[in-house]
């Protein structure tokens, strides 16, 4: 695999906080080209979510001398882990010992690695709580009983997928998933009721119940690689690194023979050996062939790693983060954008809108809306958008609910002293804005 | 010992040790009696544990939550968890970046970023008569628009600490991100809620001679809610929204100012000209 020096650095420093042996040396390391290379390393450690952790460790980041702006932003980040992890305890402990009697929980995947695996809470950060139930019906009542708690239905219901719609509950900030099975498609028969059976009480934390360190890995091993291109891979790699690391002889052996009992291994088998090459990590079991998962893998490394020719997605990604270090906020900020008269004047200079020439309808995005003086706040759920629409903008936009013809619109507003002009660019400045889209002429 | 910090949000800590002092540094105004707890809601246990390296390891409820180099690094440490901890326990009320004062028997809302001197401010007014509500989290209840008291110790910056020379005898604590400060215990005061009937967005400018004021729009000051606001329109959707739309009618200015006293004199002067 091909890596640049940033990210082997990255992986050292990981390796050393952990005693992990190291990266391989049949890895193939090159300058990546970076016009600032520690701002390269930033964004490797940002986009695989380990600023947390690293800023746990200040000695570390004095051992390889990271600059000082670099150093405060990741013990920032390590703080700020700490004031979501007091919360996130607070609250799975409590939704643990809520559900209980009615339907026991088990902690998967970040819920349960950040105790098991990490000294301190503070060290990973997390966006969700996983919780596994033994079947669909105690899934409805876990259900129902965070339903009448405040937690509401945030995300479409997939059909036999092995986690339901999450819930969400705004004022708490947190996501729950509930599963009912640790993957899709499901774990083979038999393999799941055995890791329920396995599952074990937390000692520190009355009311935590998770898998035991097989059912762990095996999980954390599975999932790391399921989704390479949208996940924080690295992190996630080295999680299973670190578990494989402190296996014990006896639990080397159960791993094996569980895999080896339901058809795992090779399923396993891919991120223990990603991580076997990237970390000097115990493979535990038989090499898998490469496929498409490692290709995948190696991919979405070497894009994110790649300096000079990143596709656009971690062009994206990695202009958000500079942009991010630079305002010094964090990813949850609200973006604003105004749409009102100004940019309505802005429009009317502009190219004319091309829409019109496509025969296309329009109509406005649903949004949350509330006046504010002759104007109107509109939020949307969906991107977290907030915009305000002047009184002119807002008209055009509530005119847009009724009348979804863009000529027709025009002749409306224009008896009402708007010119078709000044209609054409408000409606090209609030398609710009995503407040209102086309659609085909039904 | 026990802190109420919200309606669904105690805190507990042993007396023995350097956590309830911490604790105390920050929210000495929410101390309430054991003895009247009547088990409706559970605590949040703190407790603070030596490592090996002679740092503090703060511990929640039998969990490892984070490191603390010293005793002089735990109350920022706990004062940035359980801000967060009160505000998601909150449900009644939105929450944003502001101090808020009652002056003259009319609501400040002080709204800002970090560093803008929102907090600074809001205990150099407290200390000159005005009702202390809150330096840095100002709580506004969803039902009728109304600030609600958060009265924590206010935190001094180092950069401030010569504007309070009494607070000389105060332990300086270490923040990791923020540096030295000191906590103020300022006094709650007697009013506990009150409408908000101006909103100010105040930015320290040492090189400004006097005061420069700007009137915001409803639409700039509906922005500046929404900016800061804690967790966005998302958290309480759509109650957040509506409240900003009732806010952002109330008179709001932008405050630039050389000094505190500088300050409270535009400030005085704004309320006098609103009524």
């Amino acid at each position: 695999m091909k890596v640049s020096e940033e990210l082997h650095l990255l992986l050292t420093m990981l390796c050393r906080a952990t005693d992990l042996p190291g990266p391989s040396v049949e890895l193939d390391v090159r300058p990546s080209g970076a016009r600032d290379p520690w701002q390269h390393w930033w964004q490797l450690v940002d986009e695989h979510q380990l600023t947390a952790f690293l800023g746990g460790r200040p000695d570390l980041l004095e051992a390889y001398s990271v600059p000082a702006q670099l150093s405060d932003a990741l013990i920032a980040a390590h703080v700020r882990g700490g004031h979501e992890g007091l919360f996130r305890h607070w609250e799975l402990v409590r939704v643990c010992n809520k559900l209980a009697s009615r339907a026991p929980v088990i902690a998967l995947k970040g819920a349960a690695i950040s105790y098991s695996l990490y000294p301190l809470l503070a060290d990973r950060a997390m966006s969700d709580l996983d919780l596994l139930l033994i079947d669909r019906t105690q899934l409805a009542t876990a259900r129902v009983a965070l339903l009448s708690d405040g937690y509401r239905t945030a995300g479409e219901e997939l059909p036999e997928h092995h986690h339901a719609a999450p819930l969400s509950d705004s004022i708490a900030e947190l996501t729950i998933e509930l599963h009912t099975d640790l993957t899709h498609p499901a774990l083979p028969e038999g393999a799941l009721d055995e890791l329920i059976r396995r599952r074990v009480e937390w000692p520190s934390v009355p009311g935590l119940t998770m898998l035991d360190p097989i059912g762990r890995l095996v999980h954390h091993a599975i999932h790391a690689v399921h989704d390479p291109i949208d996940s924080p891979l690295l992190r996630n790699l080295f999680e299973v690194a670190w578990m494989a690391q402190k296996f014990t002889l006896y639990e080397r052996r159960d791993l094996a023979a569980f895999t080896e009992k339901y058809g795992l291994t090779d399923q396993v088998g891919h991120a223990l050996a990603l991580a076997g090459e990237l970390f000097g990590a115990p493979v535990l079991l038989p090499l898998p062939e490469e496929g498409p998962i490692e290709y995948w893998c190696k991919q979405r490394l070497e894009w994110t790693d790649s300096h000079g020719d990143a596709d656009w997605w971690s062009r994206f990604r990695r202009e958000l983060a500079e942009r991010h270090l630079k305002e010094q906020r964090s990813e949850s900020s609200v973006p604003l954008l105004r749409a009102g008269a100004e940019g309505i004047r802005r429009a009317a200079s502009s190219r004319i809108s091309s829409f019109f020439s496509r025969a296309q309808e329009i109509e406005p995005v649903p949004l949350q809306t509330t006046p504010v003086g002759d104007g109107l706040l509109a939020w949307d759920p969906a991107s977290g958008e907030v915009h305000f629409l002047s009184a002119l903008s807002a008209a055009i936009w509530c005119a847009a609910e009724e009348e979804h013809d863009p000529k027709k619109l025009e002749v409306l507003l224009d008896a009402d002293g708007v010119t078709p002009e000044i209609t054409r660019a408000a409606l090209e400045t609030l398609l710009q804005s995503g407040l209102v889209r086309t659609r085909e002429r039904l | 010992m026990m802190w109420q910090l919200g309606p669904n949000a105690v805190v507990s800590a042993s007396c023995v040790g350097p956590l309830h002092r911490a604790v105390d540094s920050v929210f000495e105004n929410f101390r309430t009696d054991p003895a009247r707890d009547d088990g409706s809601i559970r605590p949040l246990e703190l407790d603070a544990r030596m490592d090996g390296s002679g740092a503090l390891q703060l511990f929640a409820s039998g969990a490892p939550i984070v490191r603390a180099e010293s005793a002089e690094a735990l109350a920022p440490l706990l004062e940035g968890s359980l801000l967060g901890y009160a505000v998601r326990t909150r449900r009644d009320a939105a929450a944003f970046h502001a101090g808020s004062v009652v002056i003259e028997g009319r609501g400040v809302m002080m709204l800002g970023p970090k560093g803008s001197g929102k907090s600074t401010l809001s205990l150099y007014l407290a200390k000159n008569g005005a009702n202390y509500l809150s330096d840095e989290l100002a709580l506004v209840r969803f039902e009728d628009a109304k600030l609600l008291a958060f009265p924590k110790s206010v935190t001094v910056k180092q950069g401030a600490f010569h504007l309070f020379p009494e607070l000389s005898a105060e332990p300086t604590h270490q923040d990791p991100v923020r540096g030295p400060i000191r906590y103020y215990r300022a006094r709650s005061g007697a009013v506990q809620e009150h409408p908000v009937d101006l909103i100010v967005l105040p930015r320290f400018n040492a090189e400004l001679d006097a005061p420069r004021i700007s009137k915001l729009s409803p639409s700039e000051t509906a922005l500046e809610l929404v900016q800061q606001a804690f967790g966005g329109l998302e958290r309480g959707a759509p109650r957040t929204l509506d409240l900003v739309g009732r806010l952002a009618m109330v008179p709001a200015i932008r405050l630039e100012f050389p000094s505190c006293g500088s300050a409270e004199e535009a400030i005085v002067g704004a309320l006098r000209e609103g009524r």
